[in-house]
């Protein structure tokens, strides 16, 4: 029977195997701690229930912003759709610093800053003369890397990243650009903050190593509202595949459109009455029209079958670059493109149901 | 090992994954072995990982560890594969998990057929006989089944795969 055995040794051991076995055990970790991150963030998404407009004004220096980022960012190379739309409407804050770190010769250009009242994005690139940049990441997610914000008073706070991020590796150039998704700074408008991404992930077959560096920036945060976030309370239900669902509420901004989504197959109770986050069907269908592409994340699958927006006649793609966002227990947190006409939104699942994003 | 496991009932968290590293590999495969994507297995591990932590003082016999673990794994599998009945896995998943050099290729198909012939109890019921080596009476218990309905299914299962695999060695 040898020949049986060594058929499933050849189930290839993915590299971040170890990596998820953490992740499980942190997170019962934080739960028998009272997870006080969590609460941070629930409360947030609390906060977000009263219908208003949160955030303040457009950069006014759209223009001058357009022309200091790396055109990467606008690319296909990024698969972060919303992150695409607002450098193209000129918003976001121009960092235009470079640092260079001389011990690992390598070059970083800290490019632009975005801040709305839910996410910050930071678009960095990094590029090298003598090393292969190939497998250097700076993955927040799941790998070595760590990012803080330290205020004039020198306070020095983690911030948690946001979804994947994105990245891109131009083998040519032997140059990483990367969208960090991270938590909102929006607070510290108008101080003088420094950003420091600590540490880059060097990921291998066999697993990660950690390049120990810090790469900081300084700079001012002025401007870098990209305008609205916009809560609409719908607790809209309906059903699909003899599951029922609400649609508890729509927040609209210019990074993304985010829809917080209960469901009757969200939670599984185990034989010990503890409750656990499942993927509902819904969230399969979510994922059904996911495309890996190597090398630039995830995109949309040409002619698969998924879950959209209607804005009018066009079509809104999911934000797959989001992926596993921290939700309360029972809460699906579905993240599409933008949508710029909020009037008039379907949601579209499958071929046959559409429920209209409206009271 | 059993300290670690004394070590990770006491709440200690590096204890625990030096322990779960030993095994995760297994799990995996296991994991695999039922849902037969590498990223419903790799949730099935963080899943195995996060329930045997938080339950590791229900742990009575620490030598028992790995079979208490293979157990928790089956479980997350079965409950996975009921919440993605809907679920139609691509060929190139497939082709993904079992490498991409060509000469790979005809091997991959063998692990696939295997994967696809038989059922999820039969599945798990090879795998812990000729990858875990685990006796008929150890299988039965782990899988709540009686020791003559393991064996028949077993033997169901090699009669399967013989019908598949006709030039290979299936047998002992």
């Amino acid at each position: 029977m040898s020949n049986i055995k060594s058929e499933i040794e050849k189930i290839n051991i993915p590299r971040d195997l170890h990596e998820r076995s953490k992740l499980g055990v942190t997170r019962a970790k934080q739960e028998k701690k009272g997870n006080k991150i969590n609460i941070v963030k629930r409360s947030l998404t609390a906060a977000a229930c009263i219908i208003g407009i949160v955030g303040l004004s457009f950069s006014p220096v759209g223009a001058a912003v357009k022309e200091a980022y790396d055109k990467i960012f606008e690319s296909e190379k990024i698969d972060d759709p919303g992150l695409k739309g607002v450098l193209k409407d000129g918003h976001g804050q121009a960092l235009a610093q470079t640092y260079f770190d001389e011990k690992n010769n390598i070059t970083v250009h800290f490019e632009n800053v975005i801040t709305d009242a839910s996410e910050t994005k930071l678009l960095v690139t990094f590029e090298s003369e003598t090393t292969n940049l190939k497998n250097y990441a700076i993955d927040l997610f799941e790998g070595h890397s760590k990012m803080y914000v330290v205020t004039a008073a020198g306070e020095r706070k983690e911030l948690d990243n946001i979804g994947w991020g994105s990245r891109h590796y131009d083998k040519k150039e032997n140059k990483v650009s990367t969208a960090l998704s991270i938590d909102s700074i929006k607070k510290y408008e108008n101080q003088k903050i420094s950003l420091e991404i600590e540490n880059i992930t060097i990921w291998s077959d066999t697993g990660k190593d950690k390049l120990e560096t810090v790469w900081p920036v300084s700079f001012t945060l002025d401007k870098s509202y990209i305008s609205n976030v916009e809560t609409v309370v719908l607790n809209k239900a309906f059903t699909y595949d003899n599951e029922t669902y609400k649609i508890e509420q729509v927040e609209y901004s210019e990074l993304e459109t985010r829809m917080v989504i209960t469901g009757s197959d969200m939670i599984y109770i185990d034989e010990f009455g503890e409750k656990f986050q499942t993927k509902s069907k819904l969230e399969l269908q979510f994922l059904n029209a996911r495309q890996i592409n190597p090398g630039s994340g995830y995109t949309v699958a040409e002619g698969k079958s998924g879950v959209f927006l209607r804005e009018s006649r066009k079509k809104i793609d999911p934000n797959f670059s989001k992926g596993e966002v921290d939700s309360e227990l029972g809460k699906f947190l579905m993240i599409f493109a933008p949508v710029k006409d909020r009037s008039n939104v379907v949601l579209e699942i499958g071929e046959e149901l559409k429920i209209p994003l409206s009271k | 090992m059993i300290r670690l496991v004394h070590k990770a009932q006491k709440g200690n968290d590096k204890a625990f994954l030096k322990l779960f590293q030993q095994y995760e590999e297994d799990i995996y495969r296991m994991a695999f072995v039922y849902v037969k994507n590498e990223s419903d297995a790799l949730d099935v591990v963080q899943e195995v990982a996060y329930r045997s932590f938080k339950k590791i003082n229900t742990l009575k016999n620490p030598e028992f560890v790995k079979t208490w673990l293979i157990r928790i794994a089956i479980t997350c599998s079965l409950d996975l594969i009921r919440k993605n009945k809907k679920v139609i896995h691509l060929k190139q998943e497939y082709r993904d998990n079992f490498g991409s050099e060509e000469e790979d290729i005809p091997l991959s198909i063998t692990l696939q057929d295997l994967l696809n012939q038989l059922n999820e109890h039969e599945r798990s019921i090879v795998m812990l006989k000729y990858y875990e080596g685990y006796s008929f009476s150890e299988i039965a218990e782990l899988i709540d089944m009686p020791l003559g309905s393991v064996k028949s299914v077993l033997y169901r299962a090699l009669a399967k795969l013989r019908k598949e695999f006709k030039e290979a060695e299936f047998y002992e």
